[in-house]
């Protein structure tokens, strides 16, 4: 490769990040909104109807008024740590969305180890955490980053576990492959194959999705009541943006690897619906992609909606009953299941 | 396009670019007086190793890399760095008590590393990498599992039997005493 060429792939890694960048940020605007909705609904409150039509400018004024917010550093922090701890949380919330397959073709990186690549780079963000709460030189950030730093740990465990039993059964480590291998129709979909250790996986991975995500009912490393705001007591404006932008870029990362892994990804949910048909009748090759890419933020959607449901009716948990589900029950159900799997793959699906 | 006489490739650009980033977060890890700065400089330091695993075409080793070394053996540094909350804010002296000493342990460390690589068979041999660039072949998971559970499954079982001694070792450290048991 020659340096004209390199030149020109950077080109192409850049325009991919910035395109995935925007789709984050909007992704992002829009859960913000989403979220104030459904649990302003869910607690029979109105929530944001002022600015503009039902509210929808509501997380834009949000922003303007978070940028206008004074950057503080309080004394006694580490102020280079503090500096670079939203940054070591964001990065790797934002790089998972590389290799997320969101239509037929329109991975923006397809690796070849996909789902590992997803674990590993995850499990840099809960160094940013711990950081930030120890720069912060603040008591409640410290405890927070302590909780957070445990609860990471312990969580990210039973995610590998979960996430290697599809592994198993589809027998490939490419995300894009994985979505492939369910196609034609919703019975095909992982979370109904391998009864009963896929659907098995399918819970583990998000019980401890959610913890991994920090909501609540896990969300006792910014716990208000006790915390403050946790790590991130200290922050604001900017730097806070940052935290702010992370836990919803992940939350949607969550469901997305969810429902490719389990729910078919962007396949549609009968072949009738899908773009190969549509394509055929109305002569657009284009709209294939764009019909796969409706389906999998649709089901993503979906999740999503799930998710914010879960968080806006189930009280925290403690820490010490936090600690239990993941290293008692969660791990355990992890290890058997990937055992069983490992069986079903070997003596089952080898005949 | 040619720098001094030598034509250089893009992925030699980034082969320096990320080996340069790796040396100075490791010459940090030594250097630094504090840490926790120390701790992340390791972090960063290990990342730049997986970035070369990159360039040598084993993405798996590097996803691992990251996921092991960085996700779970950096946090759990730092985790201990936090509850021996003494060494935090005093600096921490990185002074080399006995450079003799220092010197050979390291000069023997070099040395078994270098004859072991020097006489390996590669898949893709690292010196044909730099030079010509990364062969189109990956060195697949599905190779390093054959490997892992065919010729070299006695160390690795023993691997993980150090691992299950250690882990058994420090739960029995940790538990508190309980009068009369």
């Amino acid at each position: 490769m020659d340096l004209l060429e390199f030149a020109k792939e950077l080109g192409i890694i850049t325009t991919i990040a910035v395109v995935v960048l925007l789709f984050v940020l909007v992704v992002v605007l829009y859960l913000v909104l989403k979220l104030r909705w459904v649990i302003a609904r869910i607690q029979s409150r109105l929530g944001p109807n002022r600015t503009g039509p039902w509210g929808v400018a509501q997380t834009i004024a949000d922003a303007l008024k978070l940028f206008q917010k004074e950057d503080i550093i309080p004394r006694g922090a580490d102020r280079l740590l503090f500096t670079l701890a939203p940054a070591i949380v964001f990065i790797p919330a934002y790089l998972v969305y590389v290799v997320i397959p969101f239509g037929d073709g329109m991975t923006p990186r397809s690796l070849n180890i996909g789902a590992i690549y997803f674990s590993a780079i995850s499990s840099i963000g809960v160094i940013g955490i711990i950081v930030a709460g120890w720069a912060s030189n603040n008591k409640w950030s410290l405890l927070g980053a302590f909780r957070g730093a445990s609860q990471l740990i312990a969580y990210e465990v039973p995610i590998i576990l979960a996430l290697a039993a599809p592994i198993l059964i589809t027998g490939t480590l490419d995300l894009n492959r994985i979505v492939q291998a369910q196609a034609g129709g919703f019975w095909h979909w992982n979370i109904f194959q391998g009864m009963p250790m896929l659907p098995l996986a399918f819970l583990i991975m998000l019980v401890a999705g959610l913890a991994e995500i920090n909501v609540a009912p896990f969300d006792i490393m910014e716990a208000e009541s006790e915390l403050v705001a946790g790590f991130n007591t200290e922050y604001s404006g900017m730097k806070f943006a940052l935290f702010f932008l992370a836990e919803f870029a992940a939350s949607f990362t969550l469901s997305a690897i969810i429902v490719t892994l389990f729910l078919g990804g962007y396949q549609p949910p009968l072949h009738i619906l899908g773009g190969q048909v549509t394509a055929k009748l109305f002569g657009v090759i284009p709209l294939f992609s764009l019909i796969s890419l409706f389906w999998f933020l649709f089901k993503c959607w979906v999740v999503v909606l799930g998710i914010m449901w879960i968080r806006s009716t189930l009280p925290r948990v403690r820490m010490d009953q936090l600690m239990n589900l993941s290293w008692k029950a969660l791990i355990p159900a992890g290890l058997a299941n990937l055992l069983l799997t490992g069986a079903y793959v070997a003596f089952w699906m080898a005949k | 396009m040619h720098i001094f006489g030598f034509e250089i490739t893009g992925y030699q650009l980034a082969f320096v670019a990320i080996s340069g980033v790796t040396v100075i977060a490791a010459l940090g890890v030594v250097l630094v007086p504090n840490i926790l700065r120390a701790a992340l400089l390791l972090g960063l330091t290990l990342i730049g190793v997986a970035g070369l695993f990159v360039l040598m075409n084993a993405p798996f080793l590097a996803a691992v890399q990251i996921m092991i070394y960085v996700g779970a053996i950096t946090t759990m540094i730092i985790l201990a760095v936090f509850l021996s909350n003494q060494v935090m804010r005093i600096g921490f002296s990185q002074a080399i008590y006995n450079p003799i000493l220092a010197a050979g342990a390291a000069g023997i460390l070099f040395a078994f590393l270098f004859i072991t690589v020097a006489n390996s068979v590669w898949i893709n041999d690292p010196r044909n990498i730099i030079a010509a660039g990364p062969a189109n072949s990956d060195v697949g998971v599905e190779a390093i599992s054959r490997a892992l559970l065919q010729p070299y499954v006695f160390p690795f079982e023993l691997a993980s039997v150090l691992l299950l001694a250690v882990l058994v070792g420090s739960v029995v450290i940790a538990k508190e005493d309980k009068p009369g048991a």
